[in-house]
């Protein structure tokens, strides 16, 4: 009985303890929380969750979690929560991850917090890109700090580690009251390298290069033949040798360059490939750089035969580089071509491994492409000063569209055709005759389109453009081949075009009568009066005030002129000798001056004295 | 009665009960303002919509004006209206052609603000004066026009104190820039600068409104 009772109670006991077990949740597994701005289905419900902004995702963050940032440049002001620790927030691509203060402010603020990884970022225009502070310890590492006014990394009662980062163009690159480790990294073109404070003494200093920084803050000794930092007795040259270092983000490349003093003298921090066996230092050295290459740039195609197209391309300098990849196909954004061969017939499937070149010929494309079947439809013509903007539906395969036009009032023209050169639906007529009709069509061209593009890899195995080992696509290129192919014509369309009236039609200020005179504001002779007026009428007083009287009285008399045509040419006599002289006071040149002023002072001294001369005759 | 008339007669009604009540002797009173303010134009041209789309614009405004007397202050102020739209293409007889077209008034104006006392909560104001209207039409792949025609305006609206809203805030106004007071102000303004268009061979010329009425809101500061 007792037995059963014991029993019970042991069941009892294992029931509730087992049911308070259940009832306790189960601490959360770590995941690596997105952020994507620009995926449209990004979003935190997501599993795992995906936030758009940096500052979300850290809200969200529980202990253990890491958060991946895509590519895209980020104004925000992070702040690291307490104690609790998020194990590291990193960007995707170094270079083209950029977290900007927008030129004031701190991007990440770290308070307590300990042992977040904070890595492959560019930090630029900020007062301070990380500031760490009471007790934090943050590892940060493959970064790149540039163009911070104040601290790039800016240490107060805190210790961190400071390892493979590049700090170039900055105020101070690393501000400190504590003995932080400080390793692996490249100073260059800074005010201050490290700026110890509050008496702090930097003696965790080692395997960093410090390039033309005005004040380094610690003693770097080129004599020294046990020193790790560069210079030293051993490596006297300091220069990084950055890919393209006189720019900023995202062009900045920070790469190394082949025969870098950098390569390969710095610490052995497990460096991953395609370096592992090589210590560099600087933001891409390291076992925390990144393994996206820099995009290709400078693509260029040219048709070099019938079939065959050679692409010519920008080299990357990155010492780490060993090939280019080509893609191709037959529609933008998709490079699934299988049509092009090698030199001896092989096939060469997209995308192909071009090695380390920087030209290469492809050769066997597809020339040939069927006709379009169907017409566009001309949508609009809106007419405007001279100009015909011409719109249309789109047909399927059409590589360019022709437009047929035609002057058809008041008399028949020649019949003209123009190519559109892309895709769009509408094209924009110019130099036309104002006032004069033209009958429009649109046909679709089709024409055997290749679209490519070039990246740069590190190795080629498991490289994928723009995630691993391999650059994103350079900007992609577009060249036809073979005959054009028009569809049948569009329907016929007539447009005019016109000087365009605004509403209300005001009129301009300005020498009315000459205006009148001359039929246009903007007659050569109306020109010159405008400007002899602006020039030494307005700008005095006397002057201002005939021009008050004259637009006083000048209307009416216009009007006048106007309701009297027969009178212009009179009044344009009577005005060409004020325009002369305007002419000569404002805009000829000076030996047409030279020549000119005397003459017309003779013609008027000779009209002086035959008026005298009559006056005197009379009896 | 239109808008106008009955905003003035509202403004003059809810000055009535306070006329009588004179400024404290000795008060300080300021003796001049400055006026910021924004809100929507509506011009008065019939076919505007036809061209710009709605039948307003956005108005930005500000003033400058000397107190006389506590109740009437002389100023000058200034404007700027902008829209673009689309022109009219006489060949086609289409709405066609990309148009800016940008209005900037100048006013010299007189107001009498119906203040009696400094902490009056709600004071109303009327007034008006000469407007010189300088207009421009930006016209794509075309010549600009430009020019300037004389009218008159006119004004009425209420201003509502805000010094007590905030009294740290309007106590350090005055400390750092002298600002005795400062007003939510609520406004309708209305202007009439008749010029001729030009003759189309369409349409000869006729005579437009230039103007229009506009209804701002906006802050006035006074020192």
């Amino acid at each position: 009985m007792k037995q059963q009772t014991a029993n019970k109670i042991h069941a009892l006991f294992m029931g509730t303890a087992l049911s308070l077990l259940l009832l306790v949740p189960a601490p959360a597994s770590a995941v690596q929380i997105s952020v994507a701005p620009g995926n449209p289905s990004c979003s935190s419900n997501s599993s795992p969750p995906c936030f758009t902004t940096i500052s979300a995702a850290v809200a969200n963050a529980n202990v253990g979690d890491s958060i991946l940032v895509e590519p895209g440049t980020y104004t925000e002001t992070i702040t690291l929560p307490g104690p609790n620790t998020i194990a590291s927030i990193a960007g995707r691509v170094t270079a083209a991850t950029i977290l900007t203060g927008g030129g004031s402010g701190t991007i990440i603020m770290a308070n307590q917090n300990s042992n977040t990884i904070i890595r492959n970022f560019t930090f630029t225009n900020a007062v301070r890109g990380i500031q760490i502070a009471n007790g934090a310890a943050l590892t940060v590492t493959g970064n790149v700090f540039y163009n911070i006014s104040d601290s790039a990394v800016y240490v107060d009662d805190a210790s961190s580690s400071i390892v493979n980062n590049s700090f170039r163009g900055n105020i101070t690159a690393i501000s400190s009251s504590a003995n932080l480790v400080i390793k692996n990294n490249i100073f260059s073109v800074n005010t201050n390298a490290l700026l110890p404070r509050l008496l702090a003494t930097l003696t965790l200093v080692t395997y960093c290069d410090f390039h033309n920084n005005a004040n380094n803050g610690i003693t770097v000794d080129p004599s020294s033949t046990t020193s790790t930092n560069i210079p030293n007795a051993n490596q006297t040259a300091t220069d990084p040798l950055f890919v393209n270092p006189n720019t900023t983000p995202p062009s900045l490349d920070l790469h190394l360059q082949t025969g870098s003093p950098c390569i390969n003298t710095g610490s052995d921090m497990n460096a991953v490939p395609p370096n592992s066996t090589n210590k560099d230092m600087g933001a891409y050295g390291g076992s925390s750089m990144d393994t996206v290459p820099f995009s290709v740039t400078g693509l260029t195609t040219s048709l070099t035969g019938t079939s065959s197209v050679t692409l010519s391309w920008s080299q990357n300098l990155d010492y780490n580089v060993q090939g280019y990849r080509i893609y191709y196909g037959n529609s933008s954004g998709q490079y699934t071509g299988t049509d092009a061969v090698d030199s001896a017939g092989n096939p060469l499937p997209s995308p192909i491994d071009a090695k380390n070149v920087t030209s290469f010929v492809i050769s066997g494309l597809t020339t040939t492409v069927s006709a379009p079947t169907s017409a566009p439809t001309i949508i609009s013509v809106e007419p405007s000063n001279q100009r015909l903007l011409v719109s249309w539906t789109a047909v399927p395969g059409a590589t360019s569209y022709n437009i047929t036009y035609q002057e058809i009032f008041p008399s028949t023209g020649p019949v003209l055709q123009v190519n559109t050169g892309g895709s769009q639906q509408s094209y924009a007529l110019t130099g036309l005759t104002n006032g004069v009709w033209y009958v429009i069509q649109v046909s679709a061209v089709a024409q055997s389109a290749h679209y490519f593009a070039v990246t740069s890899y590190y190795q080629l195995s498991g490289a994928s453009p723009g995630v691993a080992w391999e650059s994103a696509y350079s900007p992609e290129q577009v060249i036809f081949i073979g005959s054009a192919q028009e569809g049948p014509q569009s329907n016929q369309v007539q447009g005019a075009p016109d000087e365009i009236i605004p509403a209300p039609y005001l009129k301009k200020s300005g020498c009315f009568i000459a205006t009148a005179a001359y039929d246009s504001a903007d007659a050569p002779a109306v020109r010159v009066l405008r400007n002899f007026r602006d020039r030494y009428l307005v700008s005095n007083a006397p002057g201002r005030a005939f021009v008050r009287w004259y637009y006083r009285i000048s209307p009416g008399l216009a009007a006048r002129l106007n309701a009297h045509p027969a009178l212009k040419p009179f009044v344009r006599m009577a005005l060409e000798p004020l325009v002369a002289l305007a002419y000569l006071a404002t805009g000829a040149p000076p030996a047409l001056a030279a020549l000119l002023s005397p003459a017309l002072a003779v013609a008027a001294v000779l009209a002086l004295r035959r008026r005298r001369a009559a006056i005197s005759s009379r009896p | 009665m239109n808008l106008l008339t009955k905003f003035a007669l509202t403004a003059l009604f809810l000055a009535l009960p306070v006329s009588a009540i004179a400024a404290a002797p000795g008060e300080e009173q300021p003796r001049w303002s400055v006026e910021v303010k924004y809100g929507l134009f509506y011009p008065d041209f019939n076919d505007w919509s036809t061209y710009y789309g709605s039948n307003h614009t956005w108005d930005v405004a500000g003033a400058v004006g000397y107190k006389v007397r506590r109740q009437v202050e002389l100023g000058v102020e200034a404007g700027m209206m902008r829209d673009t739209g689309r022109g009219l293409a006489p060949t086609m007889n289409v709405v066609s052609g990309d148009v800016q077209y940008s209005l900037w008034p100048l006013n010299v104006y007189a107001l009498y603000r119906a203040v009696f006392k400094e902490d009056q909560l709600i004071v109303p104001y009327a007034g008006g004066g000469w407007t010189r209207m300088f207009y421009q039409e930006k016209i794509q792949d075309q010549s600009t026009i430009k020019g300037s025609a004389d009218g008159y305006h006119g004004r009425a609206g209420i201003q509502i104190l805000l010094d007590n809203a905030d009294i740290t805030a309007s106590n350090n106004l005055f400390k750092d820039f002298g600002i005795r007071h400062t007003y939510l102000v609520l406004e309708v303004e209305y202007s009439r600068v008749m010029t001729d268009t030009q003759a189309t061979a369409a349409s000869p010329s006729r005579s437009v409104n230039l103007g229009g009425t506009s209804y701002l809101g906006g802050l006035l500061f006074e020192f």
